[in-house]
């Protein structure tokens, strides 16, 4: 059997775009002018076009960045472990400012949201490969070895997979072993229609958040009469403070293909893509392995798993830095080769997806889920969890706690639970799902966690993140890290979500330089609101949620920063604000 | 036929338009407003957020009203939808903070800008939006780039209504402008000092809605509301030829395609008609151009009522306050 992709359907050559850029950022260290143009006449686009993708992308540079890129992940667990103390060794070492090169070329120094790595925090990727757990001895040994000449590949950190937890009595579902094509064979065996009712009794739904019915999806793509179809496995996983999808990929990659090989079978879909974040470029090798294995397996490619007719493939797809394109239709648009922004919802991509094609589009954990369920059975899955929530949720833990990592809970779990189970210590708020899903108090430590009841507010819906705080962390300064995050992230294109972010961020480092009055407060929250209702995707939409729940749950952290002498008339000068200016004129 | 319900209103509707289409085909008050969104071109919409409207019901199949603001030039008008766009306090608060937020990235430079008086963000911030400003922060600024003789770009207003992007697409033989960058810094750029040299790129100046693309050969020549829009034609072997041309006593300033209600280009027109030809010799006149739509400032919208009363206002200007038509603009007019 073949080992090299096959060529079930050609793509059109533009959706190579990201390929070819991130060859030649690799190559070069960055875009130059002379790839610009011969990318547009390669592509049949204007050089300007060529240029709007290149900058939508922080990982594509247009000007040198080093023999050695560094990024320094600047989320907010990062921060709280003391990134900033490993930007300045990384400066004070290379001789690289953050955001520039050094004068001989040979070091970039950069700062990144989120890498997936908040349970080995602080951590760094070095020319896209990782290092974990820095301090500053590590850092001085790294950039050490570097200049001596020894390659980053041969140097560079294995992150840990940090399972801490899967339930008790072997129960875990994700990490259970699973024979070679076991699934797919169950999966013919049930035919299609058959593999989508094992997914309605087993009430899966999207694990990247969104919680749609994934049979509802699947049903929806196979009734679909244009063809080909694809199946797209959303990799993009840029939640700060999520790394489950990292785990899964690195642990269980063949639990993935089989899902998505599933998938494929159920809906009639010739082609599938992983679109990998460009941060877990690291990751690249060993999913390329296992491809490669199912090849050699006769699971992917013509006739796969020996049925007559099915040919089916997997092109893994790199992404380039950018949050936004975790939203689907984002995704699909960076997929082929253009800006990530999201498209206007006029269809669902299981009517015109890719290529304007039927398309799933599903998370990593979701067709993990799908072939594990398959390979035990609904029965045993429905044992799993409680009722209305059954099956197993894996959720990334960081932040104040003595055993960060992943935790495959049971649905059903309380917050509580969960915090001893990590050790968390002195927990004061969490925030579940990410910066855009929601802060809670300690106080609602006896909240489930289950698919249950969004709307009430009685159980949450963990995303997969969960960032414990302590109560000496300013939740001020956490805002403003998830703001500043936000407004970066941004892909522009809807006001709201544009300028929203924008004044958000300056609002708040206001009030962290005690320049704030009570007026402020309600600006923000009036402001966070008009985003929430009307910007244009899920970005705008959620960016204020946190915010504006922590304004109501937690006011003391607000006010305490708020300027005491202010006497309704005059208010305080911002130093910083009237020097920014000259400040940058200076470097 | 199918039928809508705005604002109380029923409108019958072809399948396939959107609530925006739907409300235009009646007219009136109904219509939200828009800044992005260009009948002429195709795939505008949906960034500005302006023409939100709530939905109370989506259709007779399914009676649920949807729980956030829509944006009507991207929703397809559906049998027995209800739609509020006036008579929802909601969305004409969300309408205002999007106007508000619109304007936290635009410099206020009205008095030295060409498009005051026939701005869409002056009308929009006027009618939609609020009094006074929240905002006290810096705003953001953009290198000055050159795109060519006749074009300006002031990237510093540009409210990213991406319709010069499409613009340029779609009339125009070759883009060679689009958008860079994301998020707060994403502009409008042409590609490293290339100038936008085609027969038709100065429609893009028509379709700003904002004074962010500007005539060079128009550049402080004059304020708009002292010139006199008159409609002219002429055999143009490119173009339609059918222009306005804006006088001031004998000379043509400038000259631009016609514009309809929501002030949008009725028909393009070529670069040699739009920056040559400014004799009254080149053309044939029709007659005073019909202007639908008063702008801020023709309306005399910029006083505030309390100033009306100012008697040193009405000392400045005579006019002020007593009767709102009566600008320079619409006299010559009538």
């Amino acid at each position: 059997m073949a080992e090299t992709i096959q060529t079930i359907f050609t793509e059109p050559a533009h959706t190579q775009m990201m390929n070819r850029l991130w060859d030649l950022q690799l190559q070069n260290g960055y875009i130059r002018d002379e790839d610009i143009t011969q990318l547009a006449s390669l592509f049949g686009l204007s050089e300007i076009e060529v240029e709007g993708v290149v900058s939508f992308y922080h990982f594509f540079h247009r000007q040198p960045t080093g023999k050695y890129t560094i990024y320094v992940n600047n989320s907010i667990v990062a921060e709280h472990k003391g990134c900033q103390r490993i930007i300045e060794t990384f400066e004070r070492e290379t001789g690289a400012r953050l955001g520039s090169v050094d004068r001989s070329g040979m070091f970039g120094l950069f700062e990144t949201p989120c890498i997936g790595l908040s349970d080995q925090e602080p951590s760094a990727l070095i020319n896209f490969y990782p290092f974990t757990q820095l301090n500053a001895m590590k850092v001085k040994d790294i950039v050490g070895r570097l200049k001596a000449g020894v390659d980053v590949a041969d140097i560079c950190d294995q992150p840990q997979d940090n399972i801490r937890f899967t339930p008790a009595e072997n129960k875990t579902l994700f990490f259970r072993h699973l024979e070679a094509g076991a699934s797919i064979t169950k999966a013919q065996a049930l035919s299609p229609n058959g593999v989508i009712d094992a997914l309605k009794i087993s009430e899966l739904a999207g694990r990247g958040g969104a919680y749609f019915p994934t049979w509802k999806k699947w049903q929806a793509a196979k009734e679909q009469g244009a063809s080909p179809k694809f199946v797209v496995c959303n990799a993009d996983e840029g939640e700060p403070g999520t790394f489950k999808d990292r785990v899964l990929m690195n642990a269980c990659p063949h639990s993935l293909i089989e899902g998505m090989i599933i998938c494929a079978y159920t809906i009639g879909a010739s082609m599938g893509f992983i679109y990998l974040r460009g941060e877990y470029r690291w990751l690249l090798p060993r999913l390329e392995a296992t491809l490669a294995d199912y090849r050699k397996m006769g699971l992917l490619g013509k006739n796969c798993n020996r049925i007559e007719g099915f040919d089916f493939d997997i092109r893994i797809q790199m992404g380039a830095g950018s949050y936004v394109c975790g939203e689907e239709t984002a995704l699909l648009e960076s997929l082929e080769g253009k800006r990530g922004e999201p498209r206007t919802k006029w269809f669902f991509p299981v009517e015109k997806g890719y290529l304007q094609l039927p398309t799933v589009v599903n998370n990593v954990e979701t067709f993990c889920a799908v072939a594990q369920i398959l390979d035990i059975g609904t029965d045993a899955y429905l044992k799993l969890g409680i009722p209305g929530s059954p099956g197993t949720k894996l959720i990334s833990v960081s932040g104040d706690c003595k055993l960060p990592g992943l935790y495959e809970i049971e649905w059903g779990m309380t917050v509580a639970e969960l915090l001893e189970l990590c050790e968390a210590e002195n927990p004061y708020y969490i925030q579940v799902s990410g910066p855009s899903g929601e802060c809670i108090s300690i106080k609602e430590k006896f909240r489930r966690i289950s698919m249950l009841d969004l709307l009430a507010r009685k159980d949450i819906r963990c995303g997969g993140s969960f960032m414990v705080f302590n109560k000496e962390r300013d939740l001020v300064r956490v805002l403003l890290n998830f703001a500043a995050f936000f407004k970066q992230e941004s892909c522009g294109i809807c006001t709201p979500c544009r300028a929203g972010n924008f004044i958000i961020q300056r609002k708040l480092e206001r009030l962290d330089n005690g320049l704030a009055i009570e007026e402020d407060l309600k600006e923000l929250k009036t402001w966070g609101e008009i985003m929430k209702t009307t910007s244009r995707c899920g970005l705008g939409k959620t960016a204020t949620n946190s915010l504006i729940l922590a304004m109501d749950k937690f006011h003391d952290y607000f006010v305490e920063k708020l300027d005491k002498s202010y006497n309704g008339q005059s208010m305080k000068f911002d130093m910083e604000a009237a020097t920014r200016e000259y400040e940058t004129y200076k470097k | 036929m199918p039928e809508i319900t705005i604002d109380g209103q029923k409108i019958e509707f072809n399948q396939g338009m959107t609530i925006l289409e739907a409300a235009r085909s009646k007219g009136g008050d109904l219509v939200p407003p828009t800044m992005c969104y260009y009948s002429k071109l195709k795939d505008t919409g949906g960034y500005c957020r302006t023409c939100i409207v709530k939905v109370e019901a989506e259709s007779v199949k399914n009676p649920r009203a949807l729980p956030k603001p829509v944006a009507s030039c991207r929703t397809l008008a559906q049998d027995g939808m209800v739609v509020k766009n006036q008579t929802s306090p909601e969305v004409l608060e969300a309408r205002a903070g999007v106007v508000e937020f619109l304007l936290i990235n635009h410099p206020l430079d009205c008095p030295v800008c060409d498009q005051a008086g026939e701005c869409s963000l002056q009308d929009l911030g006027y009618e939609h939006g609020k009094m006074d400003t929240r905002y006290e922060f810096k705003r953001r600024e953009f290198e000055q780039r050159d795109i060519g003789d006749k074009i300006k770009l002031h990237m510093n207003r540009c409210i990213l209504c991406y319709r010069c992007v499409k613009t340029a697409e779609q009339i125009t033989d070759g883009r060679v402008h689009g958008v860079c960058s994301r998020g707060d810094v994403a502009e409008i750029s042409t590609y490293i000092e290339q100038a936008i040299d085609n027969d038709f790129s100065g429609n893009v100046i028509d379709v700003c809605p904002v004074g962010a693309l500007t005539d060079k050969t128009f550049r402080f020549k004059n304020r708009v509301w002292f010139t006199k829009p008159v409609d002219a034609h002429r055999e143009c072997p490119k173009c339609s030829g059918k222009v306005r041309l804006w006088y001031k006593g004998e000379d043509i300033l400038r000259v631009t395609a016609r514009k309809d209600q929501y002030g949008e280009v009725e028909e393009w027109i070529c670069n040699e008609c739009r920056f040559e030809k400014k004799k009254t010799a080149d053309w044939v006149i029709e007659g005073p151009s019909k202007v639908d739509k008063h702008s801020v400032i023709s309306a005399n919208h910029y006083l505030a009522p309390e100033m009306k009363n100012d008697l040193s206002m009405l000392i400045l200007n005579p006019d002020a306050g007593n009767n709102p038509g009566s600008s320079p603009f619409s006299k010559e007019q009538e």
